[in-house]
C-alpha cells in the first residue's frame, strides 16, 4: 500500500489529496518509510527532515478538515538541493567548507513552496558547491544511480534526481548552471526542466555562477514539471501549459532537430534519440533540421564563464582553506583562476551572438529537440571515466542562452541505464515545450521505475533493452 | 603564480587536472575569442567601428 503511493506521480497524489481520498500524513510516511529502507544504498539525503515534515503534513490534513485547500502542492513532498536555503537549517553546498551554518531565512522558492501547500521533505546531496562530480573525500558520500548503485546518478543535482527516481519524493528542486536538473534526470530516467532564465527568483541559493544560474524542478512526468513551474515562477510570468497541452498529438507542430548536437553520442544514444524522432514523425511533427554554431563553442563559452564566475566566488576561500574541499572541487574551481578580464569579457561578447543564433533558429519552430547526455554514466569508482565523459552533453547551450530546456527518458542502454533526450525552445516558450515533451512522454510510456526498488524481481534490469 | 601559496599544495593530480583544462581553454580562445568569426561577429561589433 504505502510502495504503491510512492509511484503516483506529484500530479496523480495531489488529486488524491485534493479530494480527500488521501492524507497528507499517509502519504508523506510512504516516502519516508522508502527513505529508511533504501537510502543508506544510495545516499540521495543529507538530512531528511522527517519531524518538520510531519508537523507540516499534520497540520495540512487540519486544515484540510477545516475546508481549507492551501495550494496546488497541497500535501506534496518536495526534496531540496542542499544549495537552497531552509530557515533554521544549514546549507552546506555538500562541503565541508559548509558556508551557511544555519539559514535566516527560506530561500524565496521555499516559501512560494510552502504557500502552495508542500511539505520540505529533507535537502539532498549534490557535487559540491554543484560543480565539479561525485567526490569521496567529503563528509557525506556522493549520491548513487538508483538504475545501477556502481553507476554515477549525473550532477550536480543528484540527490534530487535520485530521490524522485527512487520513490523518496515526488519531487525536487535543483539548480542548473551547465545542466546541473538535466544531467541527472537524464542518468535516473526522469525528467528534469530548466525554465527561460530569469523566471524563477534565486534569491536564498547558493551563487555557482551569476550570469548562468537557474532554479529547476526534478520530477517523474511533464505534468509534474508544468505544475510545480506554476508554482515557482515569478509573478506576471506568461505560462499556459493547459492551452498548449489540449492535443496528443504534434499535428501541426514544426519541431526542430539539433543535429550536430548529438554528433559523437555513443551508439546506443544515437539509436534511442532516432527512435524518438520516429515516433515525433509518427505523432505528426513536421521536423525541420536547424544549423546554429557548434556545440563547442557554446560549451567552451560556457564552460569558460563559468570557471571565471566561480572562481571570483571562492577565492577567498581557496586561499584561506583549500583543504576543506575535495579534490575534485577545488581543482574545478581553480581552473578559473588564470582567466584575465579581457578573455572573461570576449566570452561574454561570444555568448551573446550564440545566444542571438540560437534564438533565430529557435523562433522558426514550436520547438526542438537534441540529446541531452553523449555518453551513458560511468562507473562511480573510476574518476579517469569520469572526466573523460561527464562533460559531453549538448545542456551547456540552453544556460548560456538562457532558454528553457526539459530533458526527459527516451529509453534503455543495454546495461540498464536510462537515456534522455531534451526537448528546448525559444525565450518564454516553456508552456511549449513542455507541451510538447508531455505528448512524446504519453506516447513512449517509458518505465521510471529503477528495479532496484523491488526486491522480488530477480537480479538484472527488465527494462534494459536486448544487448 | 608559484608565489600564491595555494599552489604549493596542490597534488599531482590537481596539477594534471589544471594543466589539461588550461590546455583546453587555450583551444578554445584561440578558436573562438582570439578572432572572433565574422560569421559570429555580433551585429554592434561592427556597427562601433
Amino acid at each position: 500500500m504505502l510502495a504503491d503511493l510512492t509511484d503516483l506521480t506529484m500530479v496523480e497524489a495531489a488529486r488524491r489529496l485534493c479530494a480527500g481520498s488521501l492524507r497528507a500524513r499517509d502519504y508523506l510516511e510512504a516516502h519516508l518509510a522508502v527513505i529508511a529502507r533504501h537510502d543508506t544504498d544510495l545516499n540521495a539525503f543529507l538530512n531528511v527532515m522527517a519531524d518538520s515534515a510531519r508537523h507540516q503534513a499534520d497540520l495540512v490534513d487540519a486544515r484540510y478538515r477545516n475546508g481549507d485547500r492551501i495550494g496546488p502542492l497541497h500535501g506534496i513532498p518536495v526534496a531540496i538541493k542542499d544549495i537552497i536555503d531552509i530557515e533554521g537549517q544549514p546549507t552546506t553546498c555538500h562541503s565541508s567548507v559548509s558556508p551557511i551554518a544555519k539559514a535566516v531565512h527560506d530561500a524565496s522558492v521555499i516559501g512560494r513552496l510552502r504557500a502552495a501547500g508542500a511539505l520540505i521533505i529533507g535537502k539532498t546531496a549534490l557535487h559540491e558547491f554543484a560543480t565539479g562530480g561525485p567526490a569521496f573525500d567529503l563528509p557525506w558520500p556522493p549520491a548513487r544511480n538508483p538504475w545501477n548503485r556502481d553507476h554515477h546518478p549525473g550532477g550536480s543535482s543528484s540527490g534530487s534526481a535520485v530521490a524522485v527516481a527512487a520513490r523518496m519524493a515526488p519531487a525536487a528542486l535543483g539548480t542548473d548552471t551547465a545542466g546541473s536538473v538535466r544531467h541527472p534526470a537524464t542518468a535516473c530516467g526522469i525528467v528534469g526542466f530548466k525554465p527561460t532564465a530569469a523566471t524563477i527568483n534565486t534569491k536564498g541559493v547558493f551563487p555557482l555562477s551569476w550570469s548562468l544560474d537557474h532554479l529547476g524542478t526534478l520530477t517523474r512526468s511533464v505534468e509534474d514539471s508544468a505544475i510545480l513551474f506554476r508554482c515557482l515562477c515569478d509573478p506576471g510570468i506568461a505560462f499556459d501549459f493547459e492551452t498548449n497541452s489540449r492535443d496528443n498529438t504534434l499535428r501541426g507542430k514544426r519541431i526542430g532537430i539539433l543535429g550536430e548536437f548529438s554528433e559523437g553520442a555513443m551508439p546506443e544514444i544515437s539509436t534511442a534519440f532516432a527512435t524518438a524522432l520516429d515516433l515525433l514523425r509518427d505523432l505528426s511533427a513536421e521536423l525541420v533540421p536547424l544549423t546554429v554554431p557548434p556545440l563547442s563553442a557554446y560549451t567552451g563559452c560556457g564552460r569558460l564563464i563559468l570557471q571565471a564566475e566561480a572562481y571570483a566566488l571562492h577565492k577567498p576561500w581557496l586561499e584561506a582553506r583549500a583543504e576543506d574541499y575535495s579534490q575534485r572541487g577545488r581543482t574545478r574551481l581553480l581552473a578559473g583562476r588564470t582567466i584575465d578580464a579581457a578573455t572573461y569579457i570576449n566570452a561574454q561578447r561570444l555568448r551573446r551572438t550564440l545566444t542571438e543564433k540560437m534564438q533565430a533558429a529557435l523562433s522558426t519552430v514550436d520547438a526542438a529537440v537534441c540529446v541531452s547526455s553523449l555518453m551513458l554514466p560511468c562507473r562511480i569508482d573510476d574518476p579517469a571515466e569520469i572526466d573523460r565523459t561527464y562533460d559531453q552533453q549538448a545542456r551547456t547551450p540552453f544556460n548560456l542562452a538562457g532558454l528553457p530546456a526539459v530533458a526527459l527518458p527516451i529509453g534503455f542502454a543495454g546495461n540498464g541505464l536510462p537515456i534522455g533526450m531534451q526537448v528546448v525552445g525559444a525565450a518564454g516558450t516553456d508552456a511549449k515545450v513542455l507541451s510538447v515533451a508531455r505528448v512524446y512522454e504519453i506516447a513512449a510510456a517509458w518505465p521510471t521505475r529503477p528495479p532496484l526498488l523491488d526486491h522480488s524481481l530477480p537480479e538484472g534490469n527488465p527494462y534494459a533493452s536486448p544487448t | 603564480m608559484e608565489k600564491w601559496s595555494l599552489l604549493a599544495r596542490l597534488s599531482p593530480e590537481d596539477r594534471v587536472f589544471l594543466k589539461r583544462n588550461a590546455d583546453a581553454q587555450a583551444v578554445f580562445v584561440a578558436r573562438w575569442l582570439a578572432d572572433l568569426p565574422a560569421t559570429l561577429r555580433p551585429a554592434s561589433h561592427t556597427d562601433a567601428r
